[in-house]
């Protein structure tokens, strides 16, 4: 992985943390802020030069352990959220830990014909990374009663999966996916991520909602990587890092919202603006650095796989209705006077500012930073 | 018959016995016992395939694993007595694991990965028995899948490259004990999610508290009743 492309998702990392630190309630704060740092000393640490894939997944693994614990003293039904959190975040650690030691086992006997497996394992970790359906069973019941807890585990662990996939392109098992993953993955992620969608509209609580906003467009990109339309490393880390920045931009507005979204745009327009912006890079529309990132992973799907492209379709239509059914009434009318601009307001703007540069001009970026 | 063989089948055998005992069993002793044995049989195997020190931190790990589990209860609060299983439950456990023993034993003959078939079904035994405990339900089954499931990865990693570099052998053993931090931060029994029953079940054996004496300004219900008649 090259030191631009690290550095990119570490300051990506880095601004989640600094708004899920702003935008938590304060009797929050201080079981956010120590697990955010060393998430974030995690996410430094796995794009280190020397780093291994092995190292990566390691790291990673203990990025999401050390996001539990925050998890435990919130509320009952969030420690109840926690705990299926955890569990299946030793399976995903798991099944990446599995298809790295699989991968070096058959660099070192050929003959053994692992590919199948490795593959499967890998895409399956990462699925459970991202929160794709159907392994995003712990996240509706988080955004619901912690957002701001759910904006930092899934920031984190977007920008975890994109370490580990930039490790794992050059000589890991990712080189195999798409070669060799079963034939039905990609084609299950789209169905999959198509349902999720369908539970984002029939949800009516706007946070669980926006959760199932969220695994849908993982599935997708999840679906894509199975399907082998990987592009280039650096337009795969592209894709999973603006994922998760715009899935933890889109849940840090909902904590900063705190109670009723009724006439936020109004009342709070910083916050609102914020939340519109994560919510068009979550449904795959233009302007942002989601819409970016999967558009450059779907270009060599074209003829791959037409039921996926339809599947991503589909998804973003669903998604969008599911976003004006649930969150239309962020437009309406109140009498309340627009509040001052808080902290939060402006790190949730600036936050959004960089999703929609990196959207609009991500060369730019790319070659600040080489 | 050299050593070598015979240490293998004690190997198979811990991790089998371990497996078996997690699904007869609930309770917190039997449970520690149980990961006892399979992290028994797990430094056993890494000693027979990389050598003595791999196998020593093998037994450190375990031993600290289950040094976090045992201080904080995790494994009593899981094994709750309002929730324990049944007998038929047991038995069903009982047998799903067997079948999975089997299935290992199967797998490692028909398509082996390591050059010992031992160790092949040590593996296949822990993946097997761990995935289908983390299915069957009951938190006492699932954290002892969980932890299966964990070591063996530790194990595969290991086995699949011997030649692991420090810090990333040093995040193996931080992330396994990671996880049974994590186990117990969660599962813990001071916030334990069978707290409620707990206490709706003390409060049918317990008389209730007298209510609060009543300020001596305020009439009682009682007697405005009185008063209106």
């Amino acid at each position: 992985m090259t030191p631009g492309l690290a550095i990119g998702v570490a300051l990506t990392a880095g601004l989640i943390v600094l708004l899920v630190g702003v935008v938590s309630p304060p009797e929050q704060v201080r079981a956010v802020i120590p697990c955010g740092l060393l998430g974030l000393a995690g996410i430094i640490l796995a794009g280190r030069p020397t780093s291994s894939a092995i190292g990566a997944v390691l790291v990673v693994v203990g990025i999401a352990l050390a996001l539990a614990p925050a998890l435990a003293g919130v509320s009952e039904a969030a420690r109840a959220a926690g705990r299926r959190y955890l569990a299946w975040m030793i399976v995903a650690g798991c099944a990446l830990l599995f298809s790295a030691a699989l991968d070096h086992l058959q660099a070192r006997e050929p003959a053994l014909n692992l590919s199948g497996p490795i593959a499967a394992l890998f895409v399956v970790g990462i699925g459970i990374l991202l929160a794709a359906p159907p392994f995003s069973l712990w996240l509706p019941a988080l955004a619901e009663e912690t957002p701001g807890l759910a904006a930092l585990t899934v920031g984190l662990l977007g920008c975890g999966a994109a370490m580990i996939s930039g490790e794992m392109v050059a000589s890991g098992p990712l080189r195999l996916v798409g070669v060799t993953a079963p034939p039905g993955f990609a084609g299950a992620g789209g169905i999959l991520a198509v349902i999720a969608a369908l539970a984002a509209l029939g949800e009516p609580r706007p946070r669980r909602s926006f959760a199932f906003l969220i695994s849908a467009s993982a599935g997708l990109l999840v679906a894509y990587v199975a399907a082998g339309s990987r592009g280039t490393p650096s337009a795969l880390i592209f894709a999973l890092s603006a994922h998760a920045l715009a899935a933890a931009l889109g849940l840090g507005a909902l904590a900063a919202a705190r109670g009723p979204l009724d006439g936020l745009i109004w009342h709070r327009p910083l916050t609102g603006t914020a939340l519109i912006v994560s919510a068009l890079g979550l449904i795959g529309l233009p302007l942002t650095a989601a819409f970016v990132g999967r558009t450059l992973l779907a270009q060599s799907m074209l003829d791959a796989s037409p039921v996926l492209l339809i599947a991503s379709g589909l998804t973003g239509v669903i998604g969008g209705l599911a976003f004006l059914r649930n969150f239309g009434a962020i437009f309406a009318r109140i009498d309340l006077a627009p509040a001052a601009p808080r902290l939060a307001d402006l790190i949730a703007l600036g936050l959004a500012l960089a999703l929609l540069l990196r959207g609009l001009a991500p060369g730019a970026l790319r070659d600040l930073l080489r | 018959m050299n050593a070598s063989f015979v240490l293998g089948g004690i190997a198979v055998a811990l991790v089998v016995a371990g497996a078996v005992l997690a699904s007869l069993d609930d309770d917190g002793i039997a449970l520690l016992v149980a990961l006892a044995l399979q992290y028994g049989g797990v430094a056993i195997t890494l000693a027979l395939q990389n050598g003595p020190v791999d196998g020593l931190i093998g037994v450190v790990i375990g031993l600290g694993c289950l040094a976090i589990l045992a201080t904080a209860g995790t494994l009593r609060s899981a094994a709750d007595p309002a929730v324990r299983l049944t007998a038929g439950a047991r038995w069903l456990g009982a047998s799903i694991t067997g079948l999975a023993v089997a299935g290992a034993i199967g797998l490692a003959i028909s398509d082996p990965l390591f050059d010992e078939v031992r160790t092949d079904i040590v593996v296949g035994t822990l993946v097997l028995v761990g995935l289908l405990f983390t299915l069957l339900g009951g938190a006492s089954r699932l954290i002892c899948g969980l932890i299966f499931i964990s070591s063996v990865a530790a194990l595969m990693v290991r086995l699949a490259d011997p030649h692991l570099s420090p810090i990333d052998s040093l995040l193996l053993a931080l992330v396994q004990l990671g996880v049974c931090i994590g186990l117990n931060v969660l599962w813990s029994p001071v916030r334990s999610p069978l707290a409620p029953a707990r206490r709706r079940l003390r409060r049918t054996h317990y008389r209730p508290a007298p209510p609060a004496a009543r300020p001596a300004t305020e009439p009682a219900a009682s007697d405005v009743t009185e008063a209106a008649r």
